[in-house]
């Protein structure tokens, strides 16, 4: 049906992961969703994200990032930088009852542009305390994308039951 | 404290990661172990991640721990107000703790 989203991905895990690799973005659509809900095993580890071109993770020095943070325990944050290896870091996520809810829009993975995102999430940190991020991020590189890759500081696991889910929405 | 170099940050890295083999990944409902070229690419990001820290982790927990803007112009308005915009002043001692707290390495 037009207009809707369609699955083209999910990972949900049944055994703890170091990285997930979320594939299957192509031109059959527009504009992609991609959806996080994980954990940690260790506490107060940092997520990153890096898209993916041919199923690898690309580690070049391309990546640009505006963004806020929202905190409830302390002044907002600007986080912003340019030429990272890497889209993180979203803030030091906690395990427990904790961990992030990502929300991001992916627009021009599929041809040779700039691959960019738009992104929203939810952390409860180690300490307990509410953030928002809200910010784009773009891998300045003219070429198309495939996924996305997610990690954590230090090689930690996400552990059992993260769910990492890819959508299409359909022309 | 000593700084440290990025080689210095590999070989801690190097060992921190072979001391969680095997480490795992999960693509297309898979999981599998990281093959070498990953875990190659594990120890670089954690030897970088290790060089962020020791560079700018002061700045993060200074942002984190500064008063809201708002607060610090209150701050500084009652500073003034009491005729104690010098190092006596409540703004003044309240940045100069943070930074002492961290310290620039």
């Amino acid at each position: 049906m037009s207009g809707s989203l369609v699955l083209i991905d999910s990972e949900i895990l049944t055994g703890t992961s170091a990285s997930v690799t979320l594939t299957g973005i192509s031109t059959t659509y527009n504009i992609y969703l991609c959806e996080v809900n994980a954990v940690p095993t260790t506490d107060d580890k940092n997520f990153y994200v890096r898209v993916t071109k041919g199923g690898t993770a690309q580690t070049d020095s391309e990546y640009d990032v505006a963004s806020l943070g929202l905190r409830t325990d302390a002044s907002f944050v600007d986080d912003s930088w340019t030429n990272s290896d890497t889209f993180g870091q979203w803030s030091a996520i906690g395990n427990g009852n904790e961990g992030i809810k990502l929300q991001m829009w992916l627009s021009n993975f599929q041809n040779a542009k700039y691959s960019t995102i738009t992104a929203s999430s939810v952390e409860i940190n180690a300490t307990a305390n509410l953030f928002g991020y809200v910010g784009n991020y773009t891998h300045t590189v003219e070429s198309a994308s495939d996924g996305l890759q997610f990690y954590l500081e230090s090689s930690d696991t996400f552990v059992v039951g993260s769910e990492f889910k890819l959508y299409g929405l359909k022309k | 404290m000593a700084i440290k170099t990025i080689e210095q940050f590999r070989t801690e890295a190097t060992s921190e990661i072979e001391g969680k083999k095997p480490i795992y990944k999960q693509v297309n409902n898979v999981r599998s172990e990281l093959d070498e070229s990953e875990y190659a690419q594990a120890i670089e990001d954690l030897a970088q991640s290790k060089l962020d820290k020791q560079d700018n982790q002061y700045k993060r927990d200074r942002l984190e721990s500064y008063l809201a803007w708002r607060e610090q112009l209150d701050q500084l308005f009652w500073d003034i107000d009491a005729g104690k915009l010098d190092k006596t002043g409540e703004w003044y001692k309240a940045v100069k703790k943070v930074k002492d707290t961290y310290p620039k390495p």
